[in-house]
């Protein structure tokens, strides 16, 4: 009995000898704020000089030849919030460039988006509906809406949004073989028409939001 | 015979008074203890506010450090101990002011130097010795500087640098760009705030 209580009282000691070891060690913590501001970033990137351009040759009455394919254009969007494209021309004719007396209506000449993003461009319910996703649209001095928001956003950078701008003539198309070429006075030339794209802000809500 | 014992008893006398006031310088003891208590503390020199702003599509590609995007992007920290020392990091998730979602602490980045006496690899040690290795900082507590040998010193001695990183997806942070986290909903645009606790602790 004596030697169990010498034990307790011994192994108590050494908790009471350690105990204040381990309540020494110190803690002193310090505090730095930090703040993130994540700024509104809406941005194109597309080459500077928007203009199409494209040759033609009328060979006789019925046969004309496209002596130079107007150039697609690639184009991405970086946005921190939901946005809307759209395109017009700046005139509502194609004018010659060895003469400028030469024109040709703006809408002889068809538009689609090809989308190379990760974002979908499905429609309304997925990250973008594309309006030319299954048809091709005028070129026209009106604006005309290429590309809007869906209801799962399209908020992202270029790897997200990267689009190809493809221009059609309408006498590709079967559909639109209708529109023909005596329609337009067409003259020799290389046609030129500058156009705008605008980037706008979409009030569709975006995901966190939901 | 008489006058000469009375000279004697007097001298005796005498004697005895000199003795007895001898007795009474009485010395004492001044006991002077000097104790020497552990002594730990952590000092922020500068850089206790840090203000990441993303202003621009590469800020979000790509993230921003000191050199562009935050300000000042380091802090200075020193310590002063009298035992060794490690040191922790940890700080919850960013937290909206404005905006909506919450910003995972994995995005903010935090890499060491040391400028002090206390050299890494010797008196301590640290695993975040550059950008490309840098900390993603969790919301549980990770030890940033370490002991080495033995890193007991003054301010002098143990002086570090903190270079702050955010959304550049290096070493530990995390691997998805702000962008991507944006465009998934994580998070929306806004203004967001975290506080970083640092904690120096004892080694017994």
């Amino acid at each position: 009995m004596k030697a169990s209580t010498g034990l307790i009282i011994m192994a108590l000691s050494a908790i009471i000898l350690l105990l204040p070891g381990k309540t020494l060690a110190q803690e002193t913590p310090m505090l730095i704020n930090t703040e993130a501001r994540l700024e509104n970033v809406l941005m194109l990137k597309i080459t500077p000089d928007m203009r199409v351009e494209f040759g033609i040759k009328k060979i006789n009455e019925n046969l004309y030849q496209i002596t130079k394919q107007p150039d697609d254009v690639m184009f991405s969007v970086e946005s921190t919030g939901n946005w809307d494209l759209s395109i017009s021309s700046d005139d509502s004719q194609f004018t010659g460039i060895s003469d400028s007396t030469h024109k040709i209506p703006v809408d002889f000449l068809g538009l689609f988006v090809e989308n190379r993003g990760t974002n979908w461009d499905n429609g309304l319910y997925s990250n973008m509906a594309n309006i030319t996703k299954d048809t091709v649209v005028y070129l026209s001095p009106e604006r005309t809406k290429l590309l809007e928001s869906g209801v799962r956003g399209n908020i992202g950078s270029s790897l997200n949004n990267a689009f190809i701008l493809r221009w059609k003539f309408f006498y590709e198309d079967e559909v639109l073989k209708l529109r023909k070429f005596s329609d337009y006075n067409i003259e020799d030339d290389i046609y030129t028409v500058g156009f705008y794209i605008t980037l706008s802000e979409s009030t569709m809500n975006t995901k966190v939001d939901q | 015979m008489k006058k000469i014992i009375l000279l004697l008893g007097l001298l005796i006398a005498l004697q005895m008074q000199t003795t007895l006031r001898a007795q009474q310088s009485d010395p004492e003891n001044v006991v002077f203890n000097a104790i020497l208590s552990g002594a730990f503390n952590l000092v922020v020199q500068n850089g206790d506010v840090q203000t990441a702003t993303f202003a621009s599509a590469a800020d979000y590609n790509n993230g921003v450090t000191e050199a562009g995007g935050i300000v000042p992007g380091f802090t200075t920290v020193a310590m002063e101990a009298t035992g060794n020392w490690f040191l922790k990091i940890s700080a919850p998730d960013f937290m909206p002011t404005t905006g909506t979602g919450s910003i995972p602490i994995n995005n903010l980045g935090v890499w060491c130097e040391a400028t002090g006496v206390h050299q890494f690899g010797i008196e301590v040690t640290c695993a975040y010795q550059t950008a490309d290795a840098a900390l993603g900082l969790a919301t549980s507590d990770v030890t940033l500087i370490d002991l080495g040998s033995d890193n007991a010193g003054d301010q002098t001695d143990n002086l570090f640098i903190l270079h702050w990183l955010m959304g550049t997806m290096q070493g530990s942070m995390n691997s998805a760009t702000m962008f991507s986290q944006l465009a998934n909903g994580i998070f929306s645009q806004g203004t967001y705030t975290s506080t970083v606790v640092l904690t120096m602790t004892e080694i017994p």
